[in-house]
């Protein structure tokens, strides 16, 4: 064994040692008990842990069963659908439209052992401390069907529990504008991991929201600590709620209906058409988990592409698809 | 399959059961996890959610130990993907106290590529043959040999930079 060998398992065995693990089993067995629809909560325990609507192919039925090994919900194959540019496949138009009872929908989705609704991908934002690490969470304290404000992301960097930074307040927070640099994303193409499928880093995007937990100025003061991330003072607050509208949509139009992969590849691309190409990353996430067959679209606005990203969450298969990103 | 999971065999498949398998396997997982991430916090939101998927099938589930197993390799997969560049900061700035020595080497380990990392993880840490790996990842050993390989020769990179 090499000194190479020896130093990193001895580094993996020191990491292992220290990590930190919470027991929260009851969490997992006490809601499901609860809970009169279990599909709903075991997919919105996906949607909030790992964070957005890879969890959505769980939320198939309108009205959702107990049928846990059922087969997906009847696909919608009603009349009224529209094409999006570029697809043969055509889509419900009210897949990118939020109706009225898709916020009730969204807010009653139960959470294990947790008393907030649902989070949103499009409510990101990165909070930089003038000392510690930088945390990526969410200003999802507001609710689904009013607007985000400055204040709200301010407030979500104050309040989140893993900062370790002291004497925040809101005066001393300044909102900017971020946006990655170009080899982010060059890095992930090459990874092979991930096809482009529509967009481009070169075109314009509304960025995400980075918050300096510091008196500062986001022209002249740049994190430069960060090796990535650039800031601009332009973050449009309107920008951040079109997404969360058309991403709340998105997610109940996968809890009203199963998707079939050319479709939620269809609705992502449509995404991205509704924002003027300034989706930053949408791709397509398959989960096999009860409902095979049945797909999402994963649209995140930190990313600039439209990828394809196939991962299943059934052990030992990684799927991955390759798509025309001309198409 | 590494011994561990050999270990954890035999399961029942019941509530008390999926207790148990929870005690037994929760440690280990977010130890994993936590290394193929490089976040605590992630690693321990990763192998909740998984659990959470395990319970709602846990009566089709054969193998419970080997189905998270290869649950949590997969999800902390794809969840360090999406945080690249923030697990990458964070990464810089070690939340983990550890020797210089080592330091050096897990921030190393944080900048390779998600599929190498995760090979090396499995083969240094959790001990696993080729094979294994090549389960776990849903590749051909060939492709594991490859991983290893390249990851090893990207960690030396990057601790000569």
């Amino acid at each position: 064994m090499s000194d190479f060998d020896t130093r990193l398992r001895e580094t993996l065995d020191h990491v292992a040692a220290s990590t930190k693990v919470s027991r929260r089993v009851d969490e997992i067995v006490l809601d499901s008990r609860r809970r009169p629809q279990p599909r709903f909560a075991a997919a919105v325990a996906a949607f909030v842990l790992v964070g957005g609507v890879f969890a959505l192919p769980l939320l198939l039925s309108d009205p959702p069963t107990d049928d846990v090994a059922g087969g997906p919900a009847p696909h919608n194959a009603a009349g009224g659908r529209s094409a999006p540019e570029g697809s043969s496949v055509v889509i419900e138009p009210d897949w990118l439209t939020v109706e009225p009872g898709d916020v009730a929908a969204f807010e009653e989705i139960p959470l294990p052992g947790a008393g907030e609704r649902a989070s949103l991908r499009s409510e990101t934002v990165w909070c930089f401390y003038e000392e510690g690490r930088p945390i990526e969470t969410r200003a999802s304290s507001v609710a689904v069907d009013q607007p985000v404000t400055t204040d709200d992301l301010a407030s979500a960097c104050i309040t989140h529990p893993e900062t370790t930074a002291s004497d925040l307040s809101s005066e001393s927070m300044t909102v900017c504008r971020g946006v990655f640099d170009p080899s982010v994303y060059e890095e992930w193409a090459s990874s092979g991991e991930m096809t482009v499928i529509s967009g481009g880093v070169e075109g314009s995007h509304p960025g995400f929201p980075v918050v300096l937990a510091w008196q500062s100025d986001c022209n002249s003061q740049t994190v430069t600590s960060h090796p990535t991330v650039a800031l601009t003072d332009d973050l449009s607050v309107d920008a951040v709620n079109r997404a969360r509208q058309l991403e709340l949509a998105a997610v109940a139009a996968a809890i009203r209906n199963c998707l079939s992969y050319d479709e939620s590849q269809a609705l992502a691309k449509a995404a991205v058409g509704e924002l003027g190409q300034q989706w930053i990353h949408a791709s397509i996430k398959g989960s096999d988990e009860l409902t095979e067959g049945c797909f999402q679209p994963f649209i995140d606005q930190q990313w600039g592409w439209v990828i394809t990203d196939i991962v299943r969450d059934e052990p030992s298969t990684s799927v991955t698809t390759t798509t025309d990103p001309t198409s | 399959m590494s011994s561990w999971i050999d270990d954890m065999s035999g399961a029942e498949q019941s509530v008390g059961g999926f207790r148990d398998v929870y005690e037994t396997a929760l440690p280990r997982l977010v130890r994993l996890a936590h290394l193929i991430t490089g976040s605590n916090s992630a690693a321990e939101d990763v192998v909740h959610d998984v659990f959470v998927a395990a319970y709602r099938r846990w009566g089709r589930i054969d193998d419970p130990y080997g189905y998270l197993y290869r649950a949590v390799v997969n999800r902390s997969r794809s969840v360090l993907r999406r945080r690249a560049v923030e697990l990458e900061h964070a990464a810089e700035s070690s939340t983990v106290d550890l020797p210089p020595e080592l330091d050096e080497v897990w921030i190393a380990l944080s900048k390779i590529p998600v599929k190498r990392r995760t090979a090396l993880v499995l083969r240094y840490y959790a001990d696993l043959p080729v094979d294994a790996i090549a389960e776990v990842m849903g590749v051909r050993p060939a492709t594991v040999r490859s991983l290893i390989h390249r990851g090893y020769m990207s960690m030396r990179k990057e601790l000569n930079a």
